[in-house]
């Protein structure tokens, strides 16, 4: 049993405005940084609302990630693939209080292999920005090495290739 | 969620969106016809613009319906309540794919999406955003009764941005 608990956030979404509250703190928040960078209010709500819509097209999206006891909130971790995306990606955007060693990796790995999901995709793509030095070391736990072939979405941006679902 | 709730007209049903409409959405959106909805010539911004459509019925329990002739699900528009986070006041927006055009649907489903706003929402006023040039919205908003209101905020406008017309609703009891 992992410290952290996963959860989609499309099932509280209408009921648990807190969830609304903790992804649009955290896209506003300096964390954010090398993810979409800093949002205003404005723009975080149009992400998260985003973000629903992308569960609710996909059947997956960024999941909440919260301390399975207390259910603090840690951050984001899980997928994205808008239209236009060759690649399913993976991606983890923790708060401070995620930075235990060991839970995120965990957690990320526990999310890789949701049964509901894993089977979708052969292998996933990480993108990091190269400044991003603690995500680049947890790409790289997981399994990743750098891909030069991938399509980067971003100049700045890395991209890891992580193995599929047979080699968790 | 809440069940899957439905409006009637005479021709028309007005759904809530789903899945199966991204690809009709996706292409509107990418139409010379969308240039005042938001249209885009990017893929992914219309990708998401349709994402957002379903998220603000997450997060609000409304939206834009899709709107549908009795007997085919197929959508030919979406017309409805919109009222994102950073909106001055509740919306009604409207828009009908090419095919659509010109049989008085997009009155006929603005009517009974505006009724259910003010009856089973419980919205004590509405307004429509629309761009100046925008000609056959400004038709359609007068013929719904709906009369500029120059002292009403237009979204963004705190923010710098371009001013819309606003068009406002009568009020319910007035449609009584």
């Amino acid at each position: 049993m992992t410290q952290m608990l996963a959860t989609d956030p499309l099932k509280n979404a209408s009921t648990g405005p807190q969830q609304a509250e903790a992804f649009m703190g955290f896209y506003a928040s300096d964390r954010a940084h090398f993810f979409i960078g800093h949002l205003t209010r404005e723009d975080a709500r149009r992400r998260f609302t985003l973000d629903l819509g992308h569960w609710m097209l996909r059947s997956f999206g960024m999941f909440s990630a919260r301390d399975r006891a207390s259910n603090g909130f840690y951050g984001l971790i899980g997928y994205w693939f808008p239209e236009g995306r060759q690649e399913y990606q993976l991606g983890w955007f923790m708060t401070k209080p995620a930075e235990v060693p060991g839970i995120v990796f965990e957690a990320t790995i526990e999310v890789r292999n949701d049964p509901d999901r894993r089977f979708i995709w052969k292998t996933l793509i990480g993108y990091f920005h190269s400044k991003n030095i603690r995500s680049r070391a947890m790409a790289e736990r997981q399994g990743g090495p750098v891909d030069q072939s991938a399509v980067e979405p971003r100049p700045s941006m890395l991209a890891y290739r992580l193995p599929g679902p047979e080699a968790i | 969620m809440e069940a899957v709730q439905t409006l009637q007209t005479e021709r028309l049903t007005l759904r809530q969106p789903g899945p199966s409409d991204e690809a009709d959405y996706v292409a509107f959106m990418l139409s010379d016809r969308a240039r005042h909805v938001g249209g885009s010539s990017d893929r992914k911004r219309a990708w998401y613009a349709f994402a957002t459509e379903l998220g603000h019925w997450a997060i609000r329990g409304f939206g834009m319906w899709a709107v549908t002739q009795h007997g085919d699900d197929r959508a030919i528009g979406f017309v409805g309540p919109w009222y994102p986070d950073t909106w001055p006041e509740h919306e009604l927006g409207w828009f009908l794919y090419a095919q659509a055009e010109g049989k008085g649907i997009a009155y006929e489903a603005v009517f009974a999406a505006r009724e259910h706003a003010f009856k089973s929402l419980g919205w004590e006023t509405a307004v429509s955003y629309i761009d100046e040039d925008n000609l056959r919205s400004r038709k359609l908003a007068e013929r719904l009764g709906a009369v500029l209101d120059p002292s009403a905020a237009w979204p963004g406008q705190s923010a710098g941005a371009e001013p819309c017309l606003v068009y406002r609703h009568p009020a319910p009891e007035a449609l009584q």
